[in-house]
């Protein structure tokens, strides 16, 4: 039975149409294309696929079990998420050894899915140590008015700024009064050093106050540091959030905050993290990250590994919207939320162990999301049975699995690279910046390219790669994945 | 085991990218355009020098170009396009060129991934060699990389060995 083929776009009649519905469409339209009616609608094949689709639908059994295998594959009529699984190959040699295979999903709202905006629940956790004085807290300060002015009248916003220690700035309400909110943000002056950990929980617990089920809760921190002794601390307090459906982001600005920090950070409550290396760059981000909360459409995905024993994972990326090493805990992957218009994308290379000819199951994959202008959550089921062949037909690699590869594997010579510096592999990390830029160019990464090559050049010459530039490679490479398929 | 051509690192078979140099490896990884003995190719230079002036860039009246790449003996019409970029795909770069010539035979011929560049501007067509390993030639003349010189019907293009005429219309 062919899952894809929509049967009762076929028959045209609505997929909970009645089986009285379904007969009567059946009758009239088999009549139409019958070889023998001799109207223009004649025609063979038409009449065949009529048949299989009543064959399928007007059984109630065969109808019901038709429908959970498309709700599964998320092409049901309620689906709200939706995926396709693409491989390297579809049959494979059943050859003595182990060997590659390769797994591409893609993730994107279902068909007919519409993204209802809900109510955003935002807290702006405000670094205001002395190093933000100047042109980085002016323009933070012009973003939080930004985001004050584009909010709308049921989202609630709450503002924090910290340094030592926390101060709240405006608790989380509706903005009833948006001047009330401006004056507060333009009350932040720059003093003290940089506790992180500070902020993050006087921003949660405004957002704790009135979180609900049906709004998106985010915090967005935006800071240019360092935290000292706390960061054990604030991991713990992100995965708790992430735990009450609570998301944060991170935007670091300048070059001296630890960006390996700032990654576990979101990566724990399910949200981003952004370089920002001039401050006049903060306003146009800030916004999109609001923009993105809005067209929310899925958070919290997992994608659940379930390997038998014929296979196992070599590695895990996402691929975009933007390019991360995915850690598989407990079996499963987390992959964080699904916005309207930027579909998830997420490559897994599997080893499949030697196994003689037939079918085999390689492994089931099971994507959970909350989908919360449902307020349930979504299920889909992918099993992967394998035809193992003395010899198969080699197709061609789909150009989206190579073009996916291409583009991480800029990604992951770059952190080859680092850890090659770290070694002290110079001679290693300098080839690998140097080759990093080739491909930049080829890709018209201009900028980016350049940036990698001064950074090769300075590793040539016995120097240190500079934090601006490990963050500008390590962010340019990571967005390789907004651009294009 | 297969092992990668470019460097050597061994990877299980099924393996697409050397995860150690980056190169695809089902074409063999030879992406590479190894330079021709120059004896192979011809020697004069072409004598204008002087890069053409653009003149005002005009998108409507784009013609498409007729080429017959004679070495494989294909006919191929090109898209009316500004600018058209003559090479072999490269999909692990992102290189997409417009006249891809990999099945002429073009890895073997010595035509780079990014070889050269047919410019239409102001009803004239133009050629430009961007950089390519073995050289793009105009009627036996080298040209000078990343200058664009007139093209006319009936002119032979030589990328590496590879032969390319103009169709006249």
């Amino acid at each position: 039975m062919e899952i894809e083929k929509d049967l009762y776009a076929l028959l045209g009649v609505s997929p909970d149409a009645t089986q009285e519905e379904i007969k009567r469409a059946y009758r009239t339209l088999a009549r139409q294309y019958h070889p023998d009616s001799g109207t223009e609608m004649a025609s063979a094949e038409r009449f065949q696929a009529v048949q299989e689709a009543y064959r399928v639908l007007g059984d109630p059994v065969r109808r019901r079990a038709y429908d959970r295998r498309r709700a599964e594959r998320g092409l049901g009529i309620r689906s709200m998420v939706a995926w396709d699984v693409m491989l390297s190959q579809d049959e494979l040699p059943a050859i003595a050894e182990e060997q590659m295979l390769y797994l591409l999903i893609d993730i994107r709202p279902a068909g007919l899915a519409r993204a209802r905006r809900l109510p955003l629940n935002l807290c702006l956790v405000i670094d205001r140590s002395t190093s933000m004085q100047g042109d980085r807290l002016d323009y933070v300060k012009a973003a939080a008015h930004q985001v004050i002015d584009d909010l709308e009248d049921q989202d609630t916003l709450g503002i924090i700024s910290f340094s030592d220690r926390a101060e709240i700035l405006m608790p989380s309400q509706r903005l009833e009064d948006r001047a009330r909110a401006h004056a507060r943000v333009s009350s932040i002056w720059a003093s003290g050093g940089t506790e992180i950990l500070q902020g993050l929980k006087a921003g949660l617990e405004q957002l704790r106050r009135v979180n609900r089920e049906d709004s998106i809760s985010h915090l967005i921190l935006l800071t240019d540091g360092r935290t000292y002794g706390d960061e054990d601390e604030c991991i713990v307090e992100a995965r708790r959030a992430g735990l009450e459906r609570i998301g944060i982001s991170a935007l670091g600005i300048g070059e001296d905050w630890n960006d390996a920090f700032l990654d576990d950070l979101a990566h724990q409550a399910g949200g981003t993290c952004a370089y920002i290396s001039y401050p006049q760059q903060i306003r146009d981000v800030l916004r999109e990250q609001v923009r993105g909360l809005g067209s929310l459409f899925a958070r919290n995905m997992r994608l659940m590994l379930r390997f038998t024993d014929k296979a196992w994972l070599e590695t895990a990326f996402r691929a975009a919207p933007y390019i991360e090493r995915l850690i598989p805990k407990e079996g499963a992957l987390d992959i964080g939320m699904l916005q309207a218009g930027s579909p998830v994308r997420v490559l897994l290379e599997t080893v499949v162990a030697p196994v003689p000819v037939g079918q085999h199951r390689l492994l089931q994959l099971e994507l959970t999301a909350d989908v919360p202008a449902l307020g349930r959550q979504e299920r889909l089921l992918f099993d992967l049975d394998m035809d193992f062949r003395k010899e198969p037909a080699q197709q061609p690699v789909p150009a989206a699995i190579v073009n996916t590869l291409g583009r991480l594997s800029i990604f992951r010579m770059q952190e080859q690279a680092w850890q090659a510096l770290e070694s002290g592999e110079r001679e290693e990390a300098r080839r690998r910046l140097e080759t990093i830029a080739t491909r930049l160019l080829d890709m018209g990464e201009k900028e980016l390219a350049h940036m990698t090559l001064l950074e090769a050049g300075r590793v040539a010459q016995g120097g240190q790669v500079s934090e601006k530039g490990h963050k500008t490679i390590k962010y340019g490479t990571r967005s390789l994945g907004l651009k294009g398929g | 085991m297969i092992e990668c051509p470019s460097c050597g690192k061994k990877h299980r078979p099924g393996t697409l990218l050397c995860t150690e140099c980056g190169v695809y490896l089902p074409t063999g990884g030879a992406l590479r355009t190894e330079p021709l003995p120059t004896d192979e190719l011809p020697k004069s230079r072409a004598t204008s020098w002087e890069a053409v002036a653009p003149e005002e860039e005009r998108v409507e009246g784009l013609r498409p170009l007729r080429v017959h790449i004679l070495d494989s003996d294909r006919r191929v019409q090109l898209p009316a396009m500004p600018e058209i970029l003559l090479g072999r795909l490269d999909t692990a770069h992102g290189i997409f060129p417009d006249l891809d010539l990999t099945a002429d035979g073009g890895l073997e011929m010595g035509v780079s991934r990014r070889h050269a560049k047919i410019i239409q501007r102001g009803g004239e067509f133009f050629i430009e060699d961007v950089g390519s390993a073995n050289g793009t030639f105009l009627n036996e003349q080298r040209l000078t990389p990343y200058l664009p010189y007139p093209l006319h019907e009936g002119d032979e293009i030589q990328m590496g060995r590879l032969r390319v005429r103009i169709i006249p219309e």
